[in-house]
Order: structure tokens, then sequence, then C-alpha cells
């Protein structure tokens, strides 16, 4: 955590889907919450993704995962910051992620999923808690 | 429209009636909101009346169906004799799981058919066994890597009975199709259908990953395009889609605006190609998205016949009439669907689709109930094919031409969404028009903007979608309704390498360097792509031949860096 600086968040799709309304959307009310947002883009490897993080000192990593590739790309994620000094980081998940699949995710070590149907409210007031 | 006399009268009898009567009552009573507009923001008056279209000539506004400007219907007959083209959308897994499902759909009663091929296929012009596609293999679509997948998609299936849509953009997925047809011993212009080919669309909403620059695409689809002028005659190559920009976020006279600016930018690359306007508009057909608010979309579709005759005729100077006729492709919308309470989706779509109707669509996808969840479940495909029959056979909103013609409201409706996606395609034309607005970003932004907008009232209750922020229940929200067998993926890995193994390797080496020579040539790349799948090249070798000889396009106003600093 950055202590007392505002909650940095890095956000991303991994993955070969395309379709970031949603992401974006987030981006966006995250940063009128004054978060600091980094917006990646699409088809960001995990490996890219991790070292972006490690690098701007994230204190966060978003990814949406709308094509089903949820728990494997977010266990190489995990994997990796822990492999190279960013498991301080957190991950949140967001996506069209079955019940059974969220519970899976979080025994990964993700700290929150987000799946279709969350208010935006709820999501900013979750990284809001981690901002605390 | 109407007498000057009546209209002076009308025009005081309206106003007395606002003063006298609307105005005390909604004192005593108030109204529901403080103000009401359509979802795009145009005002909704208490009351329309021969007032608004007084202006109006009814030959030039509105004409008779199928004449100059077709607002009131692009063919004399509207739906007496036929009705729309339903659509399904099929597609998962590999062709064998594809397949059944079509067969399925088929024995419900469809006759339209739309194959979704999955991310690796559709957007990233990868093979399923390329490290990439690792984990995303036949999840959201079907793996569709060669002629023998594209056969085994349409086993036992007679094609030349069917309207087969392709929903991807690039030249590769149908002529594996054509190829598989010839195969066969037909014909291709047996062959009735479409491919979706909206490069100028997945550059914004899809994002895909493997497009050439604009102007590559756009000789890619004018190829298929004078292919299909010219052996073709039931094949459209592409469609002039909006659905991409009203689902990322536009309004719906934003989506009026993108698709006619979509449709200028392709004319015009086509022009360019040296095709004559009236040789490829009569392909043409658009593809739209329809949402919730009944009247803004009926009056889009009726906005909509009426600029592109405008468009066609006086812009591009049509002298056909197929030029001048708008077709249009429907799919309800998925971004108004919610994850909570799924049922109330089939509600939602069969209001969207009504829409459709009453506004004139050619053809119509009705999505599943369980769109916002997983892929759709074959009780969510049914549904929505039932919801389009009950409409047809209960409904009797068919059986007229454009029954709301002459409604005060959806006439003036009309002609306030032609002037809104008018002032916003000179915008767009302003910046030199759709493909530079997209490189600039701002088709982006705008949507952004909208979909900002949008949340913005969700949250504060000004919109509100029913079970998501009114009306909600306690539920566990059930998102395994339906979903993709991991070992589709090793399964057609293995076929990739079998189909590696028994194949010609020099008879693939020739074709992939006829289709490369074919593109620096600026050969027509319709055959020898054809060629090359019946040489069982891979989807992916055959894309990367093509794409590996064209320039890239690194778009980076989508990799937004939105860093903030104190």
């Amino acid at each position: 955590m950055s202590g007392n600086q505002r909650l940095r968040v890095l956000l991303a799709k991994p993955g070969l889907d395309g379709h970031d309304v949603g992401i974006k959307a987030v981006a966006r009310a995250l940063r009128d919450e004054g978060v600091e947002v980094i917006y990646m883009g699409l088809c960001v490897t995990p490996e890219v993704l991790v070292n972006a993080a490690i690098q701007e000192s994230a204190d966060v990593i978003g990814i949406s995962c709308l094509s089903g590739s949820h728990l494997m790309l977010t266990e190489k994620i995990i994997k990796l910051l822990a492999e190279n000094g960013g498991g301080h980081i957190h991950v949140v998940v967001g996506g069209t992620i079955p019940n059974a699949d969220a519970d899976a995710l979080r025994k990964l070590g993700a700290k929150e999923v987000f799946s279709a149907g969350s208010s935006m409210t709820d999501i900013v007031e979750m990284f809001g808690k981690l901002a605390a | 429209m109407f007498e000057q006399k009546f209209i002076k009268d009308f025009a005081l009898k309206a106003q007395k009636w606002l003063d006298n009567r609307y105005g005390p009552a909604v004192e005593r009573m108030g109204e529901r909101r403080r103000s009401f507009k359509t979802n795009c923001g145009l005002d909704v008056n208490p009351l329309y009346t021969p007032v608004d279209i007084s202006d109006n000539d009814y030959d030039e506004t509105l004409g008779l169906p199928g004449e100059f400007p077709y607002t009131r219907g692009s063919y004399p007959v509207g739906y007496r004799s036929r009705f729309w083209q339903p659509q399904t959308y099929v597609g998962f897994g590999t062709g064998e799981e594809t397949n059944e499902r079509l067969k399925t759909a088929l024995a419900n009663g469809q006759s339209g058919v739309n194959i979704i091929n999955d991310l690796p296929t559709s957007y990233h012009g990868i093979d399923a066994d390329d490290p990439k596609a690792e984990g995303e293999v036949g999840k959201t679509g079907v793996s569709n890597n060669s002629i023998e997948d594209t056969a085994a998609i349409f086993r036992d299936i007679e094609i030349e009975k069917l309207s087969v849509t392709f929903n991807t953009t690039g030249v590769v997925v149908p002529a594996m199709f054509f190829a598989m047809a010839e195969e066969r011993g037909l014909n291709v212009k047996q062959l009735s259908g479409t491919c979706l080919n909206n490069p100028l669309g997945s550059y914004v909403s899809c994002n895909s990953g493997v497009l050439p620059a604009p102007h590559d695409a756009l000789r890619e689809l004018a190829d298929q395009v004078a292919f299909a002028s010219e052996y073709m005659p039931k094949w459209s190559a592409f469609n002039v889609g909006s659905y991409e920009y009203r689902e990322n976020g536009a309004s719906a006279v934003q989506e009026l605006a993108f698709m006619f600016g979509n449709a200028i930018a392709y004319s015009e690359a086509f022009i360019e190609h040296g095709v004559d306007f009236d040789d490829f508009a009569p392909q043409y057909v658009f593809y739209t998205s329809v949402q919730t608010n009944l009247f803004e979309e009926i009056a889009k579709y009726r906005a909509a016949r009426r600029i592109w005759a405008h468009l066609a005729r006086d812009r591009f100077g049509a002298k056909k009439n197929a030029s001048m006729v708008f077709r249009i492709h429907t799919q309800t919308s998925g971004f108004t669907l919610t994850a909570e309470q799924p049922l109330n989706n089939i509600v939602r779509a069969t209001i969207q689709s009504m829409a459709a109707v009453l506004g004139g669509t050619n053809s119509l996808y009705t999505d599943p109930y369980d769109e916002a969840l997983c892929l759709p479940s074959e009780l969510g495909l049914r549904t929505a094919t039932r919801t389009q029959q009950i409409i047809m056979e209960e409904s009797g909103i068919a059986d007229t031409i454009d029954p709301l013609g002459g409604s005060y409201f959806v006439e003036a409706l009309t002609d306030q969404m032609e002037a809104e996606a008018l002032a916003i395609l000179d915008q767009i034309e302003e910046q030199g028009g759709m493909v530079k607005a997209i490189e600039n970003g701002w088709v982006q932004r705008v949507s952004e903007l909208s979909v900002a907008d949008h949340l913005a009232q969700v949250a504060s209750g000004e919109r509100v979608i029913v079970g998501h922020n009114k009306y909600r229940i306690d539920e566990e929200i059930e998102q395994n309704l339906f979903s993709v067998d991991a070992t589709f993926e090793a399964k057609q890995c293995d076929r990739l390498a079998k189909l590696r193994e028994e194949r010609d390797d020099a008879a693939v080496d020739m074709t992939l360097e006829a289709l490369k020579v074919a593109v620096n040539e600026g050969q027509n790349l319709v055959r020898p792509a054809i060629e090359a799948a019946k040489a069982r090249a891979t989807f992916g070798e055959m894309t990367q031949a093509i794409y590996g000889e064209m320039d890239s396009f690194r778009e980076t106003f989508n990799d937004m860096k939105l860093a903030m600093h104190a």
C-alpha cells in the first residue's frame, strides 16, 4: 500500500476479448472519486500487466474478463505477482463470472470479484475501502 | 399536410387545451418526472397534434411504401407477402457442437442462421493452437479454423436453403464457406446470406486485434463486394453496422450518424476501387441494435430510410431503386439486458422486437433472456424464436405497412431524429469522415460520454432499470446456466494437428504464396482464398498471409491512459 497517498489502480483487459465499455466506465468512475487510474487497454498479457503494476507502484490491479478465461488469467497474474515481489498488490476481477468461479477466484487470492449485475456504487465503495 | 386555416385554428385550440385543461390538471396531480425525454435526450411533449407536423409535405417527407424517400417502407408489400427473416445465432465449441445447435434451431422453425466464431477466429486471426488463444477457444463462439471445421458446422444441412450470416470481418471465413459449398458441388451463386464485415465498427467496439489499417481493410472489403456483385446475386458481402456503436454506448441518434458515417466511408472506398455506386449499393444491408424505448426506435428506422434515400440519390447520384432502398438487419440489444431476474429480459426483448417490426426491419435476431449471463441456453434460444413467432402469428402488427405512419408523435419524432443525426453526421464530415473520426478517437469519446451519462442516470435513479435499481429482489444471481466444456480446446488443437499432417504442404504453400501475390498486385482476394481453403490452409495461416502483406493499425487512442495527477 502506498500509505497516505491516493490509491493507485491499474486497470486492464487481459485475454482476447475486446469489449471494454465496462472497464472504461469503471476507470472513469474511480477517477471521479479521486483514485489514480492507469488504464492499459486491451490484450494485455499477464506478464506485461504484472510488470507494469510493479513499475507503477500500483496498489490494485483490476481486470475485466468477459470471455470465460478469468480463472486461467487470474491464476497467472497472482502467480507472477508473487514471483516478482508484487504479492502485496490486490487483484480485483470483474466480468461474467459464475458463482462457483467467484469462490474459486477468491481462493486463488483475488481480493474481490464483481459479476454481472454489480452496481458501480458497490465497486467504487470497495476500492474506497482499499484506500483506507 | 394540412390546410393552413385548419392549422391556425387548431394551434389556438391546442394552446387553450394546454393552458386550461392540461396545465391545471398537472398542477393538481404533478407529473411523474421533471422532464420527459427519449433515451437519446429528445423532449417528449404531453401531446402531439397536426400542428407538430403541419410543415411536412406528404410526398416529400413520407412517400408511399417502396417509393422515394421510403419513409413508410422499403417495399410496396411490407410484410404482407413474407415476414422479416428471423435469425438465430449459434456458435460455441467445435463444429460438431455448433452443428447440433444449428439443427435444433432449424427444427424450431428458424431459417436464418448467424454463425458466431470464437475470439481467436473473430478478432485475432489466429488458430486454436496459437499460444495467444489459450483459454479462449470455443468459449464465445465456434472455433472455425479450416474448411473442415466449416464443413463440420454445416454437416447434413442444406445450405442452399438457408440464409447464412457470418459475424466476422475479413475474407477468410466466408471464403472457407464458399470453398466448402463448391466441394459439395454447389455454385456460389446459390448461396444466400451475408458477412458482417464491418472493420470501422470493429476498430471501435470489439477492438479487433488483427485488422490492418483502414485503407487495407477497406480494400479487403471491396474485393468481397466486387466478387459478390459478379458471382453471388443472393449474397451481401457485408453489413453497414451500427450495432457495435450503439452497444458500445452511443445513443440512438449517434447510432444513426455513425451508421451513415460508415456507409459514406465504405461507399467512397468502393468508388475509389472503381466500382459504380449502383453496382454495389444494392448489396447494402445495414445492421442495427434496437433498445427498449419503443417509439424512439420506431422513429429511428423511419428516419434511417429517409436519410439513406437522400444520401444515395443526392450525394452519390444513385439511379437504381435498389441503391436507394434501405435494407436492415436488427439484433435486439445486449446492453439493456440484466443479470438480475433474467426472465424480465424476455419482456425487454419482446418490446425491442416489436419496435423493430413496427420500424420495418428485414431480418431480426432476438436476444435470449440469459444473454447477460452466459452463452445462450437452448431454452433461451427457443424462447427467443417463439417471441418472434408469437409476434408474427398472434399480434397482427405486421398485417399492415407502416402502421404508425401518420401518428403525430411518431412523425414528429422521425423528423427530429433525422435532424439530430444529420447534425452529428456533419460533425463527422467536418473531421474528414468516419475513418478520421475513429482515428481521432472522437467516436469512442462520444460513446463513452453517453455511457457515463447513462450510468449517472442509473445511479441517481433517473433512469430505471427494473430489477437492477428498482424492484430488486433478494436473489442469488445464478451465472452458471451454460458453460463451455474446457475439453473443446484440446480437441480443436488435435484436429488442427491432424489436418496439418494429412494435407499436402507443397500445395498449401503454393496457394498461400498466390494469396500474398494477390494482395501485393491488387488482385481480387476471394478466389485465391477459396483455393487456399481447399488446399487445407488453416484460417490463421490464410489470415497471416494476407495481413502480413498489409499495413498494420496501431490504434493508440484505445490505450487511454487515465493517470490522474494531484
